[in-house]
C-alpha cells in the first residue's frame, strides 16, 4: 500500500500491529480486540496509567487503517526519539522496567483487567521513567484464570535481573541470543547454589524450570493447559504473586568489581581549564550544527552529552561501560532532564539486526541516522586498543551521521600512552595529519581547536554530500 | 462481540507456568493469613505488655 509501512517487529500479537504513513507512526486495534481495547478506555485504567507516567498516551485518530477487513480503531501514539532494547539497559532501568510491569500488572487487576503479555520490549523510557508502549497487552480478566505473562515475566525480566544481580551485570546481553527471554532452565543452571535457599527465586525460577520440564509438550496427555487451569487462581493469587517478584526485585542490587569508566571523571587527564575550554569548544559546535538529535559515543556518565539535552536537543548517551551508563542514567534521573537518553552499546559489537528474518529487532544502524555525532576522546581506543583503521571508523561515522564533533588523541597523550605500554606501537599511520586525510575523504572540516594544555584538537566536520 | 474472536490464548502460558502459579497463589496466600495472625498476636500481646508495665 502506497506509503504504508508496517512494522516487521509487530507481528506476535493478533490484536493489532503498529505501522507507519507519511513519518507517522500507528497502532492498528483489530476488531477481535474490541472488547478489551473498549474496556481499557471506558474502565478508566489507561487514564490512571496516564496519570502514573506507566503508559504511552495515544490519540484516536480518523485515518485509513492498514488492513481494512481487520479494524476497529487506529490510533496514533506519542512518537518516541529512540528504541531501545533490553539488552542496552543498564540494571537500574532494567529494574525500573521491572517494576513498572509489576505495577501495571496490579493496576490492571485492580481494574478488572490482567496484562496478556509481559515482554521487556514493551518497555520503553520517556523522560527516563519506562512505560508501557503497547496499548494493546491488556484483556478483560476472567476470574479463575492464571496470568498468562507470568512465564514471560519471569524470562523477560525476573531471570535477566537475577543473572545481572548474582552473577554479572553485563549478562543482560544474553537477551541478543535469547529474544524472546532468557530460558528458565538456564537461569537456574548459571544462577548460584545460594539463591535455592531464597524462597522467591526457588519458586519463581528453579522450580518453575522443572515444573516446564516436567509439563512440556501435550501430547496425549491431552489438553494440559485446560486440565491445569481448572484448579483455578484467585484474583488475591495473583495479587499474591505479583506482590512476591515486586519483593525480591526491590532487593536487587549489583556490584562492579572492575570498571574503566565508572569513575573517568575523577581520572581523566585534563587540567579543569583544559576541561572546561573542551566543553565550551563541545557546546559552540553544537550550536554550529543545530542539531534536533545528537548521538553521543564513548560518551561515559554524559557530562558532554548534557551540553546538548540541556539545550532541548534529544540526545542518546552511548557507552560500553554498564556502570558508566547507571550513573549517567541515575543523574538524568535525578535531574529530571527528560531530553538525555542512556543506553549501553559495544561500539565494536554494536547490537544487531535480531528476530524473525533478522528484521524484527532493529541494528543501532538502523535506528539511525543522527544529525551530530559525539565522538569525544575515543578515537584512540578505536584505532589503537582495537587496531581499527581510520578509514573504517569514518566510514561508518558517515553512514551514521551528517555532523561530527570528534576529538583527535595522539600518541604522545597520557592516556594513549597507556594504551601503548603494554605492546608494541604497529600504529605508524595513528598522526594527526593522517587522520585529517582519511576523515577528509567522508567529512569537511568545518572547525579545528587545540584544547589547551594538552596535545589533543577537536574537529566540528560535515559529511560530504557524495 | 466481533465476527473475529481472538485466540484465547496467543502466548502459551506453560502448563508448568500454570501449575507453579497456582501452587504459589496457594502457599504465599498461606503465608500472608499465617503472617496476619502473628502480627495480629504480637500486637495484642505487646499491648498487654504495655498495659502491666503501666
Amino acid at each position: 500500500m502506497k506509503g504504508f509501512s508496517r512494522d516487521k517487529g509487530s507481528f506476535r500479537d493478533p490484536g493489532g500491529f503498529i505501522y507507519s504513513r507519511d513519518g507517522n507512526v500507528y497502532r492498528q486495534i483489530n476488531i477481535s480486540s474490541r472488547d478489551d481495547f473498549d474496556y481499557l478506555m471506558d474502565s478508566g485504567l489507561y487514564q490512571d496509567l496516564v496519570e502514573r507516567n506507566l503508559i504511552v498516551e495515544h490519540e484516536e485518530v480518523d485515518i485509513a487503517p492498514f488492513d481494512k477487513s481487520t479494524s476497529y480503531k487506529v490510533i496514533q501514539p506519542t512518537k518516541l526519539p529512540f528504541i531501545f532494547y533490553p539488552y542496552e539497559w543498564c540494571f537500574s532501568q532494567y529494574q525500573r522496567a521491572a517494576l513498572a510491569t509489576l505495577e501495571i500488572q496490579n493496576k490492571a487487576l485492580d481494574y478488572g483487567m490482567t496484562l496478556k503479555d509481559a515482554s521487556a520490549y514493551n518497555i520503553q523510557f520517556v523522560n527516563n521513567d519506562p512505560v508501557l508502549i503497547d496499548t494493546l497487552s491488556f484483556e478483560i480478566y476472567k476470574e479463575g484464570s492464571p496470568w498468562e505473562g507470568y512465564q514471560q515475566f519471569c524470562k523477560h525480566f525476573f531471570a535477566p535481573l537475577l543473572l545481572m544481580s548474582y552473577r554479572d551485570v553485563r549478562l543482560n546481553t544474553l537477551l541478543r541470543g535469547f529474544i524472546d527471554g532468557i530460558p528458565l532452565e538456564i537461569a537456574s543452571s548459571l544462577l548460584p547454589a545460594k539463591t535455592r535457599f531464597n524462597f522467591s527465586i526457588l519458586a519463581h525460577i528453579h522450580l518453575h524450570a522443572k515444573a516446564q520440564e516436567r509439563y512440556k509438550g501435550g501430547g496425549e496427555e491431552g489438553d494440559q493447559v485446560g486440565e491445569v487451569s481448572k484448579l483455578g487462581l484467585r484474583k488475591e493469587g495473583i495479587y499474591s504473586i505479583v506482590d512476591s517478584l515486586e519483593r525480591q526485585i526491590k532487593k536487587l542490587t549489583y556490584q562492579i568489581n572492575d570498571t574503566s569508566w565508572g569513575d573517568y571523571c575523577s581520572f581523566h587527564n585534563y587540567s579543569e581549564d583544559a576541561y572546561l575550554q573542551k566543553m565550551m569548544l563541545v557546546e559552540t559546535f553544537i550550536q554550529q550544527a543545530k542539531p534536533t538529535i545528537v548521538w553521543d559515543f564513548g560518551a561515559n556518565t554524559g557530562d558532554f552529552s548534557r551540553l546538548a539535552s540541556r539545550k532541548g536537543i534529544t540526545t542518546i548517551s552511548f557507552d560500553i561501560d554498564p556502570a558508566a551508563v547507571e550513573q549517567g542514567y541515575l543523574k538524568s534521573v535525578g535531574d529530571n532532564d527528560s531530553n538525555i537518553h542512556h543506553a549501553i552499546i559495544d561500539l565494536f559489537n554494536p547490537s544487531p539486526n535480531l528476530g524473525w528474518s533478522n528484521v524484527e529487532r532493529k541494528s543501532l544502524v538502523d535506528r539511525g541516522p543522527t544529525d551530530l555525532l559525539l565522538a569525544l576522546a575515543l578515537i584512540h581506543h578505536l584505532a589503537i586498543a582495537n587496531n581499527l583503521p581510520l578509514y573504517m571508523v569514518s566510514s561508518f561515522f558517515s553512514e551514521l551521521t551528517e555532523w561530527l564533533v570528534i576529538e583527535f588523541v595522539p600518541k604522545k597523550d597520557s592516556q594513549t600512552k597507556i594504551l601503548l605500554s603494554s605492546r608494541r606501537d604497529i600504529f605508524n599511520d595513528y598522526t594527526i595529519e593522517n587522520f585529517e586525510e582519511v576523515f577528509s575523504k567522508d567529512f569537511s572540516v568545518i572547525e579545528k581547536a587545540q584544547i589547551e594544555g594538552t596535545e589533543r584538537t577537536l574537529y566540528l566536520m560535515k559529511k560530504i554530500v557524495k | 462481540m466481533s465476527g473475529f474472536p481472538a485466540p484465547k490464548l496467543y502466548l502459551d502460558p506453560g502448563t508448568g507456568s500454570i501449575l507453579i502459579q497456582v501452587i504459589l497463589a496457594s502457599v504465599l496466600g498461606f503465608l500472608f493469613i499465617i503472617r496476619t495472625k502473628i502480627t495480629s498476636a504480637v500486637k495484642w500481646l505487646w499491648s498487654k505488655l504495655s498495659d502491666k508495665g503501666e
